[in-house]
């Protein structure tokens, strides 16, 4: 197994009724796809590892480091490496496209500033979505470009993690590129670690589809879909459904 | 028996009243420092690359409040100076010097700062708000702190000082403004000359005084930048930001008012 990127262990949520601790961990470069029904706590889950929510007891570990005995500055230095998409778009409305995107680039310092345009076009290049849309305000944007630009802001920052709790749509902004073939091409090669509570619709799933089952805030099942498709969970065998093709 | 015990409870219900009524400013209190201490250790946390950010959004802030405003500001010290004029005029008031305390006593270091404080709350404040508010309910300030970036430092702190530098701006916009006024009309109604007008107004102008407006603009503006931002960091969905506004406002400007109460009672009391 690669070396674990994310480890939670005996982690209790802050749900009512009080969940039963479980542990998790996982490595470089893994897709996970968290599965359960609506409050199972996946949403509570991606929120509890991006820091916005506080667990009732456990630890987390992220890169190695544990969370809570990192100072403030460690903590934002580790932060600028996770890429983040919730359920809102969470962009700028005010701001142009461009700016939302080159927000994070400046702040970390990821390129020097005049670098700094030439490294978003180019990023927008790679991500075949089209280039007039930097100039666009993000009020202006329609829901799927929204969804999009919350995407490749997350994207730009070349995280290591990248933690998603938003419905992915399956198209992209350019015409018969799909969500999958973006994944395939741009995400894969980055080799981060992606956690996405996106429901089963949002990526396709395979048999080497790593998949965290959920139920009641805790964890009922994890493993590959052709493992826990044998599970004797009747609940965890029919979230682990996946075609051969 | 029942008589003693409804009296009984309604006894304690009234002690709880009364300790809720002294309990829930000192919690807000507490609340607001907390928050202005979560404010000043972002400055120890921001990187040097976010350092222009933050000049560029404080200045963002000041345009928005005091160069943008200035025009209103003219028209409303001119106003006001006018204003003040009038009972000094029809209770025959002539003696230079006597105008000249009136004015610093009255106007620059109490209704002055009093009138900026409730524009900027109104105005900026309401802004602030609302801004904010939409960053929270669409969850902007959530992705922008689950990536490492603090939302104390990149959103409270540059209004912080942007609205901190308006408002001393704003104050001395007025104040320039409503003696202009006065001098116009008591030149014209009391025959009294501008210019020892302005002169009078300008001697009574000591540093400890304008230390101590200065002073209280500074603290009216971090109090009116905290109770907004705190406000704003409480929406959870867009509903809640119509609500907000209102509260904000008034508890802002409530707060400029003690301040002000607080500042004249170390100066005149």
């Amino acid at each position: 197994m690669a070396e674990p990127l994310v480890r939670v262990v005996g982690l209790t949520l802050n749900l009512r009724p009080i969940p039963q601790p479980f542990d998790f961990q996982a490595g470089a470069g893994e897709l996970w796809m968290l599965l359960g029904a609506v409050a199972s706590g996946r949403g509570e889950l991606i929120r509890v590892i991006a820091g916005l929510d506080q667990p009732q007891a456990g630890r987390i570990e992220l890169f190695g480091a544990d969370l809570e005995r990192l100072s403030r500055r460690a903590s934002v230095q580790l932060r600028s490496r996770i890429g983040v998409v919730l359920e809102q778009t969470g962009l700028v409305p005010a701001w142009s496209v461009f700016e939302n995107l080159a927000l994070l680039i400046k702040y970390h310092g990821l390129a020097p500033d005049p670098a700094v345009e030439d490294h978003v076009v180019k990023f927008v290049e790679v991500c075949k979505a089209p280039i007039a849309i930097l100039s666009k305000l993000a009020c202006d944007l329609s829901p799927l470009e929204s969804r999009w630009v919350g995407l490749l802001r997350a994207l730009i920052i070349r995280p290591r993690l990248l933690l998603v709790s938003a419905y992915l749509p399956q198209e992209t902004l350019t015409a018969g590129y799909d969500v999958w073939t973006f994944f395939e091409d741009i995400v894969v090669p980055m080799n981060m670690t992606i956690l996405v509570d996106a429901g089963p619709q949002a990526l396709p799933m395979g048999p080497d589809t790593r998949l965290l089952v959920m139920d009641q805030g805790t964890l009922r099942a994890a493993g590959l879909a052709s493992e826990l498709a044998g599970h004797p969970d009747p609940e965890v065998r029919r979230y682990a459904r996946f075609s051969d093709a | 028996m029942k008589s003693i015990r409804q009296v009984w409870t309604w006894a304690r219900r009234s002690v709880e009243a009364l300790g809720r009524v002294v309990v829930i400013p000192i919690d807000r209190l507490l609340e607001e420092l907390d928050f202005l201490a979560a404010v000043l250790m972002s400055l120890s946390l921001t990187p040097r690359g976010q350092w222009p950010f933050l000049f560029r959004h404080a200045w963002q802030q000041i345009y928005f409040t005091a160069v943008q405003r200035a025009y209103v500001f003219t028209v409303v010290g001119l106003i006001i100076g006018a204003l003040t004029a009038f009972p000094l005029i029809v209770f025959g008031i002539r003696d230079p010097q006597l105008l000249g305390r009136i004015m610093h006593i009255m106007m620059y270091h109490q209704f002055n700062p009093i009138l900026a404080a409730l524009f900027v709350a109104g105005l900026s404040g309401a802004a602030i708000t609302a801004e904010l508010g939409e960053l929270r309910a669409n969850q902007a300030i959530d992705h922008l702190a689950a990536m490492g970036v603090n939302p104390y430092g990149f959103f409270v702190l540059p209004r912080l000082m942007g609205v901190m530098v308006s408002l001393l701006i704003l104050i001395f916009w007025l104040d320039a403004g409503v003696t202009v006024g006065a001098a116009i009309m008591l030149s014209f109604y009391q025959n009294i000359p501008a210019d020892r007008f302005f002169r009078v107004c300008a001697a009574g102008l000591t540093v400890d005084a304008m230390a101590l407006t200065v002073g209280m603009a500074v603290m009216q503006a971090i109090h009116i930048v905290l109770i907004q931002t705190l406000r704003a960091f409480r929406v959870r969905a867009y509903v809640d930001i119509p609500r907000a506004l209102p509260s904000a406002f008034a508890q802002s400007f409530i707060g400029c008012l003690l301040i002000s109460l607080l500042f004249s009672l170390v100066r005149y009391g």
